[in-house]
């Protein structure tokens, strides 16, 4: 929980970097995301990769969560289901979001 | 004498043999020419002050500029995001890692030098000359690649009950029914208005060879199809010939019966032995210039001075300076990095689309398709996966690398992509399973490389509309200032190396005279 929300942060921060005239490398957590999102998060249409520069962090937190959990990615959704292979990588990166998942599927079960 | 064409072809045919024929014709204008070869780009060498290009992405096309323009004495400095050299030139082989965003794979295939496949470019053909003069200057073993096959199987679940036919008996079956077709028509006197007997008479003889048809224009099968019974110590019998409606319902003469008549896929197509990522390794060894791996692009910006790349290097910023720039690093991802394109360029670049394509293969481990006669080769089969490739080396040994999937339609290739690693080789194997008894009991393990999700692609060869080739392929063509695109997507030969090596001549080309141009000023 802690982690995703350090990672909005990091988004908002590059907000402002974006409008800097030289650039600024996302943090070595965004690795997985720029080659889509751009290498300061504004998005790319030509690969369908919105803007996450200019989300809110509850906002990208509750999709990330969404993702893993294929509430988004599901069939028929297909540009979520390029995403949730990606959000499914964070694993790794992100325990926070492993941690949140595996609470709810503890839950479940 | 007044001759028509047709009637001069004749004689001289008659006389000399259908060779003769055929490269006079070729003198006439009447054969068709096959894709015009860029020529290789000869470069001024250069003298005084040094001429600095940066190099991003190390696939095909970048390191066949890298090693021209330092052979004309360019400094050059190649950028590679990944930590492989090579581009989509990749061979996989046990314990190489691939890199698909959101599923990392690590290939668990025996070692073993049979024991690969080629998860991009696998078949080069005898006109992709620039190539070829490539391997032999960097002396890169070759050997033939089998790519059509009669023996390997059209395979339509719909279609006889869906079981496998083979190619041979396919195609002979349908070149029986159409030649008999027309000469029927002729023997009819259908013909009479359009040709003079002596005419129809050829086409006639032309139809029975083609068809190979009775004397009398009946096509009551054909050794082509391979024998009912016999043929050896027992007397031959045919084929019954297949039904015409089953034969047109089945889906093998829409899809891919004629492939193998295209001039880039026709016999004799090639290799490198043991991989073919042997023409990268034979690029490397004699590359002097530095490639740097694990450094994916952040920004490229150009004044009228030079051109700044800025790159990731261990999560630190490194910046580098030059006269020119050539990228291969894939359209649609250009966008992405910062830049200072004009707005048009950048029109361009986000007008291609990403390419779809992708291979599943497999380690088989014994080699069961040599046991029902086939030696490299593909299959076509009306399903999701489309093609099971045999491997062309290793013939007779015990294991091999089965290539499971090599979707063509759009719809397959995203099925699959969407799918899980683990997910396409259960359906690999299912699927192949329709055209090869227990296929899955033989599967030791697998792999898949989908183009459109490796990391730093995210597309195989880029997708052209008819609409951006007509805007913005000359344009993108041009270099925007000081930066060139280079690689396989600026050419109108997308997947292949030689398209990738021609765009490579071709910037190369225009360089050189800009180059020139400027020191003789």
């Amino acid at each position: 929980m802690k982690t995703v929300t350090g990672l909005a942060l990091a988004v908002l921060i590059l907000v402002n970097s974006a409008l800097a005239d030289d650039i600024v490398m996302a943090p070595q957590k965004f690795s997985h995301c720029v080659t889509c999102h751009s290498v300061e998060l504004a998005g790319n249409q030509s690969v369908d990769a919105p803007n996450l520069s200019v989300l809110e962090s509850w906002y990208v937190e509750k999709q990330l969560i969404a993702y893993t959990r294929l509430w988004r990615g599901h069939a028929g959704d297909e540009h979520g289901m390029e995403m949730a292979p990606m959000a499914a990588v964070l694993d790794d990166a992100h325990p926070g979001i492993a941690d949140r998942r595996d609470a709810q599927s503890s839950t479940r079960s | 004498m007044d001759y028509s064409r047709r009637q001069f072809l004749n004689k001289v045919g008659a006389v000399a043999g259908s060779g003769t024929a055929y490269q006079i014709s070729m003198l006439l204008g009447l054969a068709p020419s096959q894709a015009e070869a860029t020529p290789r780009a000869k470069l001024t060498a250069l003298s005084g002050d040094p001429v600095r290009v940066i190099i991003l992405g190390a696939g095909i096309s970048g390191l066949v500029c890298a090693y021209e323009l330092e052979r004309a004495g360019y400094e050059v400095t190649v950028i590679e995001a990944s930590p492989r050299i090579g581009g989509r030139n990749f061979t996989v082989r046990g314990g190489d890692v691939i890199d698909e965003m959101g599923h990392r794979q690590v290939c668990e295939f025996d070692t073993h030098p049979n024991l690969y496949f080629n998860a991009g470019p696998a078949r080069i053909a005898a006109q992709h000359r620039l190539l070829l003069g490539y391997c032999q200057e960097l002396e890169v073993a070759l050997e033939y690649f089998m790519d059509g096959n009669r023996q390997a199987w059209a395979h339509d679940p719909n279609f006889a009950d869906g079981k496998p036919i083979r190619a041979g008996e396919y195609v002979a079956s349908a070149r029986g029914f159409m030649t008999e077709l027309v000469a029927k028509s002729i023997k009819r006197g259908e013909f009479d208005k359009r040709f003079s007997d002596e005419d129809a008479e050829l086409i006639f003889e032309y139809m029975r060879s083609y068809g190979d048809l009775k004397p009398n224009g009946s096509y009551d099968g054909s050794s082509r199809a391979g024998y009912a019974s016999g043929g050896m110590t027992e007397a031959p019998t045919y084929k019954t010939p297949l039904d015409f409606q089953a034969l047109f319902s089945n889906f093998f003469w829409k899809s891919r019966m004629s492939d193998t008549e295209g001039w880039d896929l026709c016999a004799p197509m090639m290799q490198a032995v043991g991989g073919n990522d042997n023409i990268v390794k034979g690029f490397i060894r004699n590359i002097k210039s530095e490639i740097i791996t694990n450094a994916p692009v952040q920004s490229i910006m150009q004044d009228t001075g030079g051109v700044a790349v800025a790159y990731n290097r261990d999560g630190t910023m490194q910046t580098i300076e030059a006269d020119y720039c050539m990228t291969s690093i894939p359209a649609h991802l250009l966008p992405g990095i910062k830049n200072n394109f004009s707005s048009e360029y950048l029109a361009g670049l986000s007008s291609l689309g990403r390419g779809k394509l992708m291979k599943i293969a497999l380690q088989m481990k014994e080699r069961f398709w040599e046991r029902e006669a086939i030696y490299g080769g593909i299959t076509w089969t009306n399903q999701t996966v489309e093609q099971i490739w045999y491997p062309s080396q290793g013939i007779n040994d015990k294991k091999g690398v089965v290539l499971g999937a090599y979707p063509f339609e759009d719809e397959n290739q995203m099925a699959l992509i969407r799918m899980t690693p683990q997910q396409r080789i259960d359906l690999a194997m299912e699927q192949g399973s329709k055209v090869h008894p227990r296929y899955g009991d033989y599967v030791e393990s697998g792999v898949s490389v989908p183009w459109y999700r490796m990391n730093f692609m995210m597309g195989c060869g880029a997708e052209w509309s008819e609409q951006a080739r007509h805007q913005y392929f000359s344009l993108l063509q041009k270099p925007d200032r000081r930066h060139y695109l280079i690689g396989d997507q600026i050419s109108y030969h997308t997947s292949w190396q030689e398209g990738a090596v021609s765009a490579a001549q071709h910037a190369l080309n225009h360089l050189n005279q800009r180059v020139s141009a400027a020191r003789s000023a």
